[in-house]
């Protein structure tokens, strides 16, 4: 399956989000694992929020999908609600240097607790089937009824207000902006070299919010044109980093060209081929577009 | 809606690398009782059943090479050959055991510079009939160095009753997993045979698991064949 939905055409920030089943996940049978959410509060402007989940493909993750849907729902929910709403008063300017050791020391961990009570709760209405416990008892290291392990996910997601912007990732997968001028850059997120082949750092595993990366940048200057969030399939399916960062000025210049309607249309069957000739699995993006006149 | 003429987004597209590396003794022991010629029959009788592995899984792109030790070691296949181009050649037996040394020659290679991140954990397959007579503990301890060498899936292959069994669980590195005994060249050909295509199967679209998930291995393994009944050529 794959699904696409873009936010109404208006002037100043704008969102899309797509997400399809990888190629290798066709041939398997494999359902899509992974997630996307946007949110926007009004039309056009600012603060928006996005974020993409990928969920485990191995054996034992038999709801990462499930996993993956409620990590893009519950970035949403604390990003948009619970840090703005409670952190930033109307009308006052926010104190950035408080902001950002709040965001440091309290968003990691509310993040993470929230969705493990989400994922609990729907293990207490929807209880492991025999299958499930016997994948997790085989792998031992938990009490199999009470495991996060079958809804292992990644998470990404960024918080773009006027006067700054905040980035988030646990696991693989890339964040990517674009400048007016096409220039690209990476948010300054710390390096996690664990991140290798086919591991990741999850929101299942023990202790998971000390993995939390962030990056909290106060917009100084031009705001970029373009934030790009994606899951590591569309990353892995380039033969270097230079070739996949330049899917970010690409889709700003096709945009432009286009209009973000008509890239939204195609964006889907891009990213489908993007996969059967790359990494195979599954590809999800969502990105947000400024474009100043 | 009317449909967009536009390349697609990015620059060049590619399967995923999938590094598989033979890492095969020759020391002279390995010339008695057929022990060479049987691995280079196993070696050769695998490469089409390698072929369609790597043809049923367009996604990875399994390149293979090939590493010999005795005195020092080599590599016997330098380049990563993609595996529709790749042949064996014949390795002969001569010499002491210097394991340790293929082990430091295939570290080099496992290193991010040489292995992009976006490969797929490699395989490494050693095949052994006898003990170390170098530096092993050093040769495993650069290969672990490695990002690579860590995430490799390591198997081993213990060829007749002297082989260091031992030595090959070190390289193995997960008690779960033992060397697979292969006391006749028709036990030879299975456990090739699995690692080729079983093996390389599910090195080539392994599914994406947490950091702490999988006690064996870094890669879900297939189950390991039995060693083949009432053969007659026993090492």
């Amino acid at each position: 399956m794959s699904g696409r939905e873009g936010v109404a055409p208006v002037e100043g920030w704008q969102a899309l989000r797509a997400s399809v089943r990888g190629a290798a996940h066709i041939r398997s049978g494999a359902a899509n694992q992974d997630a996307t959410a946007i949110w926007q509060a009004q039309p056009g402007r600012l603060p928006l929020v996005l974020a993409v989940a990928d969920g485990h493909g191995s054996a034992a993750y038999t709801r990462s999908h499930i996993g993956a849907a409620y990590a893009v729902k519950i970035a949403l929910r604390v990003l948009a609600r619970d840090l703005l709403s409670r952190l930033i008063q109307p009308g006052v300017p926010p104190d950035l240097t408080q902001l950002k050791r709040i965001c440091d020391e309290w968003l990691p961990k509310v993040l993470v607790r929230s969705w493990q009570e989400r994922v609990q709760h729907f293990t207490r209405r929807y209880p492991f089937a025999p299958a499930e416990l016997s994948l997790l008892s085989a792998k031992g290291t938990e009490e199999p009824a009470d495991s996060l392990t079958p809804y292992g996910a990644t998470l990404i997601a960024c918080l773009l207000t006027e006067q700054f912007h905040l980035y988030l990732q646990l696991g693989d997968g890339d964040i990517l902006t674009v400048a007016g001028d096409g220039t690209i850059s990476r948010p300054a997120l710390p390096a996690d070299a664990r991140l290798l082949g086919n591991e990741t750092t999850s929101l299942c595993m023990a202790n998971t919010a000390e993995s939390v990366r962030l990056a909290f940048q106060p917009v100084l200057g031009e705001p970029p044109a373009l934030v790009l969030l994606s899951t590591d399939g569309y990353a892995n399916s380039f033969v270097d980093g230079a070739s996949f960062e330049q899917v970010g000025a690409d889709l700003l210049a096709a945009i432009r060209a286009d209009g973000l309607a008509a890239v939204g249309e195609a964006l889907p069957d891009w990213l489908a081929q993007t996969s059967a000739a790359g990494s195979g699995d599954d590809i999800s993006v969502a990105l947000a577009l400024h474009l100043s006149e | 809606m009317e449909e967009m003429e536009r390349k697609l987004p990015g620059g060049a597209l590619s399967s995923r690398p999938l590094h598989f590396i033979w890492i095969a003794d020759c020391s002279g022991s390995m010339g008695q009782r057929g022990k060479i010629q049987a691995l280079n029959n196993a070696i050769r009788e695998a490469i089409p059943h390698m072929v369609a592995v790597a043809n049923e899984n367009p996604n990875a792109q399994v390149l293979v090479r090939a590493v010999k030790f005795s005195n020092g070691s080599q590599w016997h296949v330098a380049k990563a050959t993609p595996m529709e181009q790749f042949r064996w050649e014949d390795l002969e037996a001569d010499g002491v055991t210097d394991m340790g040394k293929a082990l430091q020659l295939v570290a080099e290679q496992l290193d991010v510079t040489a292995m992009p991140a976006r490969a797929l954990p490699p395989v490494l397959v050693l095949v052994s009939d006898g003990k170390p007579t170098d530096d092993f503990s050093g040769g495993l301890r650069a290969l672990m160095e490695k990002p690579w060498g860590t995430k490799a899936v390591r198997i081993a292959i213990a060829i007749g009753d002297d082989a260091d069994k031992a030595t090959l669980q070190r390289f193995i590195g997960h008690p779960e997993l033992e060397p697979l005994q292969a006391n006749n060249a028709e036990s030879l050909v299975r456990y090739i045979k699995w690692v080729s295509t079983a093996v390389l199967q599910s090195a080539s679209s392994p599914a994406s698991q947490t950091l702490d998930a999988s006690p064996t291995t870094n890669v879900p393994l297939p189950p390991v064949p039995e060693a083949a009944p009432d053969a007659t050529d026993v090492w």
